[in-house]
């Protein structure tokens, strides 16, 4: 029932949002929404941290990661959330309240759908949902509607959706394997885990491959990425936060889900050959990543690596994208060290409680978000001057700095 | 492995699955959008047809509903709106792909060798009629992914992605008769919304950048 409250708080904010005329009436169904996410979220985590796990009905679903997952998402949702009024106020006057009523629906539009993909039980549910967040922001990031803008957003929702696509077909192979052994299991999580050993080990690696590029485009990792930088830095501040905080982590998250399941079915005949093989792909990856965050720094072989990416932008030419580049990579290196940790780890269980050690133990860099925050401000008060009166740029500067608590 | 191969079922899903694939590539030989995307829509209706055997066959009346629904969006509503947007487009010129149609032809060729290298697991273990036409199926998916990288243009793209949702739900249909109906039905609800809003994007890039060509916009460097 808590579920059902939980994730009901965005999505009828969203639609009360898009109701209404006022921009105040908006500012606090918004404000207030984002607030009792994250009550009812922490309510909610801390019972199922003390007790077993919560569903209602046969779809939702949440356990410890869930709980876990809960809280990032309601926590930068709500810093984000209320940081976002400042901003929104800085960013569009009266005459724009249809960008702004835009802005509000989407952002609780955006919050909903991460927090349905990581609370519900059915796989293809979640896929559902994390393609949602994709269709629930693509619009955020061309909300100043310029040239830059429009093609950050037409990048982010192509290579997003072709991405998460094969996802889905990774989805549907491992459905086939669960179907093949036990018939109807209706594509739960929890079903699927405990056949996971009796699987067709063949069947299960090739819709793994499936899932870790398909969720890895939405997790930013390489060569899915080339989204990532550019819609960050297009996108608003707080949308921004938003992504580099919780959305990336969202698509680790599914990853995670089906990793669990991987590994199970693997565990027997194939242990170690077969965990080499798909961890390899991870191992790949985390070289990729590493050559490719070296590229901004780099100084001698900066040129090779240039040219093998084509990266040809340097972060720090232009200031406002340097700004969020660069926290994608600071949260590009998080990303890493969870796939290594990932990687590195033998079962299941395991896994999980590694790499949700190893999230905890890089806080501050998951809440490189909050820098975000800071970005955007300083990228606003450089491009458009003080705007508004002196008083809003003090209410400014308070949240982002409890934002920017998490920096450091 | 089909055990029954004599089974008219098992005939007639080949059949519609030979020709999803041929659909497939006539789509990519057209040069004209509006062609391109009458292709779409027949094997839309293909696949909608073999989805309504599966259901008869299989006896299963909610895969009736699926196909139902599948033909309303996908035979209907998605050309509509991309015939709409070609036409308020009003550019008719040949498509320039990265590559020639030739190459591209003997690309997909091997795609769909490909296909029955990695869809050879599958059809190993699968028992039923339908379990031949899965590698055609997983080329329909290689194809449309190919189709969307090799395109320069936003539109091409678009039906590049809607192949490839073609054939995931073929691939689907074919080797367990269909995931299940919330799943279908939310898979259907975000490929239409991805449509509408790729549309609005369609617009916007033909209105800034007064092209649809998607390596006009080069601002960025991802």
């Amino acid at each position: 029932m808590m579920l059902l409250l939980l994730l009901s708080i965005p999505a009828m904010a969203s639609g009360l949002i898009s109701l209404s005329r006022k921009r105040r009436v908006m500012e606090w169904i918004h404000a207030s929404a984002s607030v009792g996410a994250l009550i009812v979220g922490g309510v909610l985590a801390v019972g199922i941290r003390d007790g077993a796990p919560v569903s209602s009905w046969d779809i939702l679903r949440a356990d410890a990661l869930s709980a876990f997952m809960i809280m990032i998402v309601a926590f930068v949702g709500a810093v984000a959330g209320i940081y976002a009024i400042g901003y929104t106020r800085l960013e569009f006057d009266d005459g724009h309240i249809a960008r702004v009523r835009l802005f509000y629906a989407l952002f609780q539009l955006f919050v909903f759908t991460m927090l349905l993909a990581v609370t519900t039980d059915n796989l293809g549910v979640m896929w559902v949902a994390i393609e949602g967040t994709t269709l629930a922001t693509v619009f955020l990031v061309n909300i100043h509607d310029n040239h830059t803008g429009l093609e950050a957003a037409y990048k982010y929702l192509i290579i997003s959706s072709v991405g998460i696509a094969l996802a889905f077909m990774g989805t549907v192979l491992m459905y086939y394997a669960a179907t093949a052994q036990v018939g109807e299991i209706g594509l739960s999580w929890t079903s699927l885990i405990g056949i996971a050993a009796r699987l067709d080990p063949k069947i299960v690696k090739l819709a793994f491959v499936f899932i870790l590029i398909g969720y890895g485009t939405k997790a930013g990792l390489a060569p899915m990425h080339t989204w990532l930088p550019d819609a960050h830095s297009e996108a608003p501040a707080p949308i921004s936060a938003l992504m580099s905080g919780v959305l990336l982590n969202v698509g680790l998250y599914a990853l995670m889900r089906f990793k669990a399941v991987t590994d199970i079915t693997h565990a027997g005949l194939f242990e170690r050959r077969a965990h080499r093989d798909h961890s390899a792909w991870i191992g790949l990856r985390w070289v990729l990543g590493y050559a490719w965050r070296a590229v901004p720094y780099g100084e001698s072989r900066a040129g090779q690596i240039h040219a093998l990416f084509a990266f040809r932008q340097h972060p720090a030419q232009v200031p406002h994208h340097g700004d969020s580049r660069r926290a994608w990579f600071d949260e590009s290196g998080a990303m890493d060290r969870i796939c290594l940790s990932l990687r590195n780890s033998r079962s299941a269980g395991f896994a999980a409680i590694r790499s949700v050690h190893q999230r905890v133990h890089h806080f501050p860099r998951q809440f490189c978000g909050a820098f975000c925050c800071l970005c955007g401000d300083r990228y606003r008060s450089a491009h458009l001057g003080f705007r508004g009166n002196a008083r809003k740029r003090e209410s400014h500067v308070v949240w982002a700095s409890i934002g920017g608590t998490g920096v450091r | 492995m089909v055990l029954f191969p004599e089974l008219p079922f098992a005939r007639v899903a080949n059949l519609l699955s030979f020709l999803f694939l041929l659909m497939s590539f006539l789509l990519i030989i057209r040069n004209s959008l509006s062609a391109q995307v009458r292709m779409f829509a027949v094997q839309s209706g293909v696949l909608s047809a073999l989805a309504a055997v599966v259901a008869h066959f299989g006896g299963s009346r909610e895969l009736f509903g699926v196909a139902v629904l599948f033909a309303f969006i996908k035979v209907i509503v998605i050309p509509r709106v991309l015939t709409r947007a070609v036409s308020k487009i009003g550019i008719q010129r040949a498509v320039a792909p990265y590559l020639g149609t030739s190459v591209t032809l003997g690309i997909c060729a091997g795609l769909v060798v490909v296909a029955f290298y990695v869809m050879a697991p599958v059809m190993e273990s699968n028992r039923l009629p339908t379990a031949d036409g899965i590698p055609l199926a997983f080329a329909g998916v290689l194809i449309g992914f190919f189709t969307t990288v090799n395109r320069r243009r936003a539109l091409t793209q678009i039906l590049g992605f809607l192949m490839l949702e073609n054939g995931i739900f073929m691939v689907a249909l074919l080797a367990t008769y269909g995931v299940p109906l919330i799943v279908e039905m939310g898979v259907f609800l975000d490929v239409l919304v991805a449509v509408l809003i790729l549309e609005v994007f369609v617009y916007r890039i033909k209105h800034n950048f007064d092209s649809i060509e998607v390596s006009q916009m080069g601002a960025l460097r991802g």
